[in-house]
């Protein structure tokens, strides 16, 4: 079923700057729930370290993509390979400690502390019937720091707020120490403050860690201003994938979101800004 | 205390104390009762039991029901602790879920058709209650489950009285259409009492539950990251599917096996595990065993009430349990947010 000989091969005959090992690729990959096709033909390669944006109205599949590289959900033989195969052939256990998947929220009726939460990010390297090692609880403390969550260590996961939440399943994610970090619209339920806190701690574990950062992202100023890669959807089609300068044209913006924009440079870091128009 | 995580100690610390109410429920519970005995003739006294009447009484009368009761709670707990973490609902419980009124309508049937065989030393009655138990959550859970594992509260508890009445109907279909003497036993049996019970058919069930038991705490792990919700716990390594599979034959098979020797016994399963999870926290590892301790002296303290409160009319213990269960139900909905 895999066979990573004619991958290796092809891989080494693409342009220089796509040498860097690939992690994920997506071949011609469709993917329907029930009757309705939500991905069609979504051609991707994401290599090691990549910091990429999934952006694009509702409904055009960004959650769906997102799920589909955490092998969250069924996708067919060989349409998408993790380090050269099929990321079905993988156990559950294998991709946790490769492939962490933050949802846009999480609930629990139980009353875990944040910690217990943080803690159950160590599940994948854990044996049945076995306690948390000292290690293990360095691996949270640390996580913990991080995040600036130490403060609300013990308090109930269910009582915190929206941002606070958020930085606990990114420390959860950071226990599992993967390759790689997906995240649901991490920014989607979170004022200003904590929306800059919250890719401020990304953007430090992408460059110091070398964590592979994948982002289905609502708001396109701050995807523009953090993200190296943009991949844009519309009706589960790929409508345009490169730089934010390559992807966030007037054009393109207009055509997918179906409203007049202006396209304007951030005279502070040269980022792009987008500002719709009223009709 | 609840807010620390789990550690080897904390975990010792509980269990031995969880421990220690077992025993001393145990060891003083057959000592109440209508009749007074004289404890150091029962034990010391003449081994011949048609001579010494504190020793039967304390040996053949109590004890066994006692054991009886203590299984049965512990089983119920348990089931009821696992149900509430796989469906993400505090509310689920044997009970509730109609997985006790499946398991019953299994035993009934087996008994009105008069199946007296058994499988590797199973009574027909605890298997087809098995099998009922299984049928029921397999029914409830289809009807509730959705593709993200997101189960409203509303849809459960509806899907559970659904089950509920639909399989109490048909016990009474069954029960209307028995001769006098099956409708006799079929009404005994359905009071949910402990006095019925005979030693031999509770040493028959018991490897289940002990089977079912060691599982559900070998998976506690898994089960607490499913509790959080099914795509956050599949991306940390849970095979989910598997879990649920496992999880609910296993709290099905419980809790049928002690449905079919003590007939339904209604909201041990709902109140015990919540009593446990606010003295030991949520985390199933802990939870889980703890819960059987307490369950355990639970019902072993419900049925010391049921003989005692109208001595010596004996009140089944079921309704003991739905008096205190009712109430506390109503609580915990009216608790809810939405």
């Amino acid at each position: 079923m895999t066979n990573p000989q004619p991958e290796t091969s092809a891989r080494a005959n693409k342009a220089p700057e796509e040498t860097t090992p690939s992690l994920l690729k997506f071949n011609e990959l469709s993917f329907s729930y029930a009757d309705d096709e939500v991905l069609r033909q979504i051609n991707l390669n994401l290599r090691a370290g990549e910091w990429m944006g999934v952006i694009g109205p509702n409904g055009s599949g960004k959650s769906t993509l997102i799920k589909l590289m955490g092998g969250l959900l069924k996708s067919s033989d060989d349409s998408i390979l993790f380090r050269a195969k099929d990321i079905q052939s993988y156990s559950r256990a294998e991709l946790a400690r490769e492939i962490a998947w933050i949802p846009q929220e999480t609930s629990t009726p139980f009353s875990f502390s944040a910690y217990e939460m943080v803690m159950m990010g160590r599940h994948p390297y854990l044996k049945a019937f076995r306690f948390e090692s000292g290690e293990d609880h360095a691996i949270c403390d640390r996580a913990m720091e991080i995040t600036s969550t130490t403060e609300f260590k013990t308090r109930k996961f269910s009582e915190l707020s929206g941002g606070e939440k958020q930085r606990i399943l990114i420390a959860s994610a950071i226990v599992q120490s993967p390759e790689i970090m997906l995240l649901d619209e991490p920014t989607a339920s979170l004022d200003l403050k904590y929306q800059i806190q919250v890719l401020d701690i990304l953007k430090s574990l992408n460059r110091e860690r070398g964590i592979t950062m994948v982002l289905a992202m609502h708001d396109l100023n701050l995807a523009a201003k953090y993200c190296h890669r943009l991949v844009l959807l519309k009706e589960g089609r790929i409508v345009c994938d490169g730089t934010p300068a390559d992807v966030l044209q007037k054009d393109i913006i207009e055509d997918v979101y179906e409203v007049k924009v202006q396209i304007l440079k951030s005279p502070m870091d040269g980022s792009l800004l987008i500002f719709p128009e009223s009709e | 205390m609840a807010s620390a995580i789990l550690t080897a100690r904390r975990f010792t610390l509980s269990l031995t104390g969880f421990g220690f109410l077992f025993i001393a429920t145990v060891l003083l519970a057959p000592l109440i009762g209508p009749t007074k005995i004289d404890l150091y003739n029962a034990l010391f006294g003449s081994s011949n039991y048609s001579e010494n009447v504190d020793a039967n009484i304390l040996f053949v009368a109590r004890l066994p029901r006692i054991l009886m009761a203590a299984l049965t709670g512990a089983a119920l707990s348990l089931a009821g602790a696992v149900f509430q973490a796989l469906l993400r609902n505090d509310l689920a419980a044997p009970f509730t879920l109609g997985v006790s009124s499946g398991a019953s309508l299994g035993a009934v049937l087996a008994i009105s058709l008069g199946w007296h065989f058994s499988i590797f030393g199973l009574p027909a009655f605890s298997i087809a209650a098995f099998m009922g138990a299984l049928g029921a959550i397999f029914l409830v859970f289809n009807l509730v489950k959705t593709p993200h594992g997101q189960f409203s509260t509303s849809l459960l508890l509806l899907a559970g009285v659904t089950a509920n009445f639909f399989f109490a109907s048909l016990v009474m279909f069954i029960h209307y259409m028995s001769d006098f003497t099956r409708s006799f036993q079929i009404v005994r049996w359905l009071m949910g009492s402990l006095d019925v019970t005979n030693m031999e058919n509770m040493v028959s069930v018991f490897p289940l539950v002990a089977l079912g038991t060691t599982v559900l705490i070998w998976k506690a792990r898994d089960l607490n990251l499913t509790s959080t919700g099914v795509e956050s716990a599949m991306s940390r390594g849970v095979d989910v599917e598997r879990t649920q599979k496992i999880g609910f034959i296993m709290a099905s098979l419980i809790t049928g096996a002690v449905v079919s020797i003590s007939g339904p016994i209604g909201f041990v399963g709902l109140i015990v595990p919540h009593i446990v999870r606010l003295i030991v926290g949520p985390d199933l590892r802990i939870l889980l065993p703890a819960s059987i301790f307490f369950g355990a002296s639970f019902l072993i303290l419900c049925d010391t009430f049921a003989r005692t409160l109208m001595a010596p009319v004996e009140i089944p213990v079921g309704v003991i349990t739905a008096m205190l269960g009712g109430p506390f139900f109503i609580w915990l909905l009216k608790r809810k947010p939405a």
